[in-house]
């Protein structure tokens, strides 16, 4: 069986460092030779994203210091599917997106909880459920060390997950939805997974550039909520994942890292990963 | 769910003080529609709006504002998230104050404070810990009071 290989087109010697240090426990190759299309995937920084203009396959960029803002610009702008932040979990984050792309099974919150475990699993069949849901999600939070307004955000984000998630299990007749939570020491993550699978990356990407416009433009009478959903679980996340296995089902999962003011962690570069498999069983 | 209270004030003018959630389930149009005259919104005891209730609630401030005068009062923190995504979001309003996030370095904790539009330059007032006495951090990017000057006349 053949390794999969990364070309690393990083500037910083110690995040180089880091990455190598991943690409050998997740076994993967390194291969930083131009124009090979044998590379499975680039890891870039986001500063040399012009360097990496001739890569094939998916990319990964890291990013540093940006501020969410500007992150979430260079996600919409460039339409990047994989965004890491350069911090104290790089290592793990980037992990998860390397095994996800070398073919591991996309979906679940262990990926993303590798130090803890299950909290709970609900189901959730209308605005009554989810609302019941949102407030033992929000007291857990609470019980976590999450200060209140950042549970607020975090609330905020997967009201947004369940709400589009009910909405298409209600349009094709498919019952109840699933809400998963998970946790690990300063780290809360809530799964929200629906069995309609029709989410596309260029939808999400389109409202998020759609999403910010309306910052200037405004929102149109008639315009779809689902732009502003998405703006808000971008904008209110320590990461956002979104698996999709194509006309089978969809997990929408997002993270807060806690630990942080409300200050740093509105203004922390978010992670972000759009997984989609085209093929299912 | 979304509820409102009433309260006719001296001048002539109606305060509407909501509170709960502004979702899926909200009834803005029953809850503001049949107010007459000028109208203050109070959101202070909203707790949660969803992307869903933020189309609902542009679409009733447009028809709400769009002949006579609508003041909103201590907009709170997430109420101002969304409000800084879309420039429309209150429309013809005058939003003349909000509740934002405040926090003490010293005893380690975190409030809401009113601050006044008037009171915000370019950057979010001073404002000081009522335990230690001493100045509080303004805990949000600077960019977060936009949506209360954008619209200073």
């Amino acid at each position: 069986m053949t390794r999969s290989r990364a070309r690393v087109i990083v500037e910083e010697a110690a995040v180089a460092e880091r990455v190598a240090a991943v690409l050998d426990v997740a076994d993967f190759e390194r291969n930083d030779e131009r124009n090979d299309e044998r590379s499975d995937v680039t890891i870039v920084s986001h500063g040399r994203l012009d360097q990496a203009g001739d890569s094939t396959g998916p990319m990964v960029v890291l990013c540093k210091g940006t501020g969410r803002r500007a992150a979430l610009e260079l996600i919409a702008s460039k339409a990047l599917r994989y965004m890491v932040p350069v911090d104290d979990r790089l290592e793990d984050a980037l992990l998860t997106i390397l095994g996800k792309l070398a073919g591991a099974d996309l979906f679940g919150l262990d990926r993303y909880v590798r130090h803890g475990g299950l909290l709970r699993t609900w189901t959730a069949e209308d605005s009554q459920a989810k609302a019941r849901i949102l407030r033992e999600i929000g007291a857990r939070a609470q019980r976590l060390g999450c200060p209140q307004l950042i549970a607020d955000l975090f609330l905020s984000a997967i009201d947004e997950m369940a709400i589009n998630a009910i909405e298409r299990h209600i349009r094709a007749q498919l019952g109840p939805i699933e809400i998963v939570a998970a946790a690990e020491v300063g780290r809360f993550a809530v799964a929200v997974r629906d069995r309609v699978g029709q989410l596309r990356p260029e939808h999400v990407l389109g409202s998020l550039v759609r999403g910010g416009a309306q910052k200037a433009a405004g929102m149109a009478l008639d315009a779809s909520s689902a732009q502003l959903g998405f703006r808000i679980m971008f904008d209110t996340l320590s990461t956002l994942a979104i698996n999709v296995e194509r006309g089978r089902r969809t997990e929408v999962i997002g993270v807060i890292d806690l630990g942080k003011s409300l200050r740093e962690y509105r203004d922390t570069v978010p992670g972000f990963g759009c997984f989609v498999n085209e093929t299912p069983e | 769910m979304l509820e409102r209270l009433i309260e006719k004030r001296p001048d002539g003018r109606t305060t509407v003080m909501l509170s709960g959630f502004i979702d899926e389930t909200a009834d803005l149009e029953a809850l503001l529609g049949d107010v007459e005259g000028e109208i203050a919104l109070d959101l202070s005891a909203v707790q949660r709006i969803n992307s869903i209730g933020a189309h609902r609630w542009i679409i009733t401030l447009a028809r709400l504002t769009a002949h006579r005068r609508v003041t909103v009062e201590a907009v709170p923190y997430s109420v101002g998230m969304q409000a800084n995504y879309v420039a429309n979001f209150f429309a013809r309003a005058e939003v003349l104050s909000c509740l934002a996030p405040y926090a003490c370095a010293t005893c380690e904790t975190s409030t809401n404070l009113l601050i006044h539009r008037d009171e915000v330059s370019l950057r979010a007032p001073t404002r000081w810990c009522k335990r230690c006495k001493n100045e509080l951090v303004f805990d949000e990017l600077d960019g977060y009071l936009d949506f209360l000057v954008r619209n200073r006349s």
